[in-house]
Parts: C-alpha cells; structure tokens; sequence
C-alpha cells in the first residue's frame, strides 16, 4: 500500500481531488432545484414548521397545516419522480454525518418546536418572530441551491464552465 | 482513526469519475453516466464489469417501456473503499 501510494505524485493525486471535485459538482448541478422550485418549497416548509406562530398573528385555519404537510412532500415526491425520469435517483435518507446530523437537529426541532414557537411569540416579538422565519426560509435557499446532494463542492469546481 | 487506503482499481480516471458520480446518489442510470463520461458502451461496461467484480458497484437492470434499464449504485464496499481513496489523495497532497 505504501508503495502504491508513493507512486502516485502529488501533481496527480491533485489532478484526481480535481477530478472528483468536478463529478460532484455535475450530479449536484443535476439534483438542484430551479430557483423558483425552491423558493416554493422553502416557504411552504418555512410555513410549515413555524405554522402555530404565523397563525397567531394572521388568524389562519388549522386545516391548513395537514395541506401544507402534504403540499411539500407531495411535491418532494413528484421531484423524485422527475430526477428518476432523468437518470438518478436521489437518497432519501440520512446516509453520511451531516445528513444524520441534520436529521437530529429537524428531530430536536420537532420535538421543541412548541416552546421554541411561544418564545419566539413572546419573549423576542417582533423581531425573532419575524426574523427567525425569515432566516429559516433563507436558509432553506441556500442549502437547497448549495448542497442539493448534502455534499460539500468547492467553489472552484462550482464556477468552472461545463 | 481512519482507515487511509490507495486504491488502483478505483484509481483508474474512468472508474474514479464513475464512483466520483455515484458516491452521493442511491442510483444513476448507466446511460446518464455513459453521457457524463463521454465514453461508448463496451468502454463503460468494461470499467462497471471491474468495479461490480470487486464488489464495489451494483447493477439494477429493470424493464421500463419494453427496453432494459441498468441502473448503478455503489455497494457499502465501494463506498468504504471509495472514500479510504479520497482520503489518501488528501493525504499525499498533504
């Protein structure tokens, strides 16, 4: 092993982390939303998760939360469906340390989201009760255009031309 | 600590892009790979026909609209030995 590897220089060890860098850059490139796609399903998540503080201020009917439930992952569906038309098939569950990690901290989430809603409501108004969801949907934005797959590419490789 | 390992059949440029592909995926479809390499079918199958020797790919072929599908994933094997490979080019590039 040890020789193996000292065969390889490090100009072509380079050349083969450049290699990489740019497969994971094409299947991100594949997986990734259109802006518009995911604008819908980070507010319609956003709404979602902070359901009980929005309807608090804007008085919206309960039915509303099973709906938007099933709107994002009917739509989550459906965009599975399109990928698979296309030629891949994303994971659909937690796989590697962030995805297990980010699935924690939703489980947390979920289990707090209570708590955390009614101290938003009452203890940061106005501010965290609007900031807090504004930034969860930015959020949402971001890691959906950045990390469609949960996998890091370097900048590099996500501005080279195709 | 992990395992860091070389590894030459996944060194090869073809068989790294195909893991390289796969590694964050449940499946891709060979033609789409074959697409993303820019390589004929018999050179791809020959590349999938090493890997999925090794244990590290699996194929899926399934019948869609009268025509067979082969659909490519990498096996928990693949993946182990896929990522002990990127670790060890990190290595050497220090």
């Amino acid at each position: 092993m040890v020789n193996e590897t000292q065969k390889v220089d490090i100009q072509k060890a380079r050349l083969a982390l450049k290699v990489i860098e740019q497969q994971k850059r094409k299947t991100s490139d594949l997986a990734r939303m259109p802006i518009w796609l995911n604008l819908i399903f980070s507010l319609v998540a956003t709404w979602f998760i902070y359901f009980d503080l929005i309807g608090r201020m804007f008085k919206v009917d309960d039915i509303l939360e099973p709906i938007l439930f099933l709107t994002f992952f009917g739509g989550w569906g459906l965009w599975y469906l399109y990928l698979k038309t296309k030629g891949i098939k994303i994971q659909m569950f937690p796989n590697n340390k962030v995805t297990y990690l980010a699935a924690f901290i939703g489980l947390c989430f979920g289990v707090f989201s209570d708590e955390i809603q009614l101290f938003l409501y009452n203890v940061t108004y106005p501010l965290g009760f609007y900031g807090v969801p504004l930034l969860t949907v930015v959020l949402l934005i971001y890691a959906g255009h950045r990390f469609p797959l949960s996998q890091v590419v370097s900048n590099e490789a996500e501005h080279e031309e195709s | 600590m992990k395992k860091v390992k070389f590894d030459t059949l996944i060194h090869a440029p073809n068989r790294l892009m195909i893991c390289a592909l796969l590694e964050p995926l449940a499946e891709m479809e060979f033609a789409l790979v074959k697409k993303h390499l820019a390589v004929s079918d018999s050179v791809l199958s020959k590349h999938i026909k090493a890997l999925s020797d090794a244990d590290y790919l699996f194929l899926n072929k399934v019948a869609r609209d009268g025509r067979q599908h082969t659909w490519l994933s990498l096996t928990t094997k693949g993946l182990d030995a896929y990522n002990a490979h990127v670790r060890a080019l990190k290595e050497i590039v220090g």
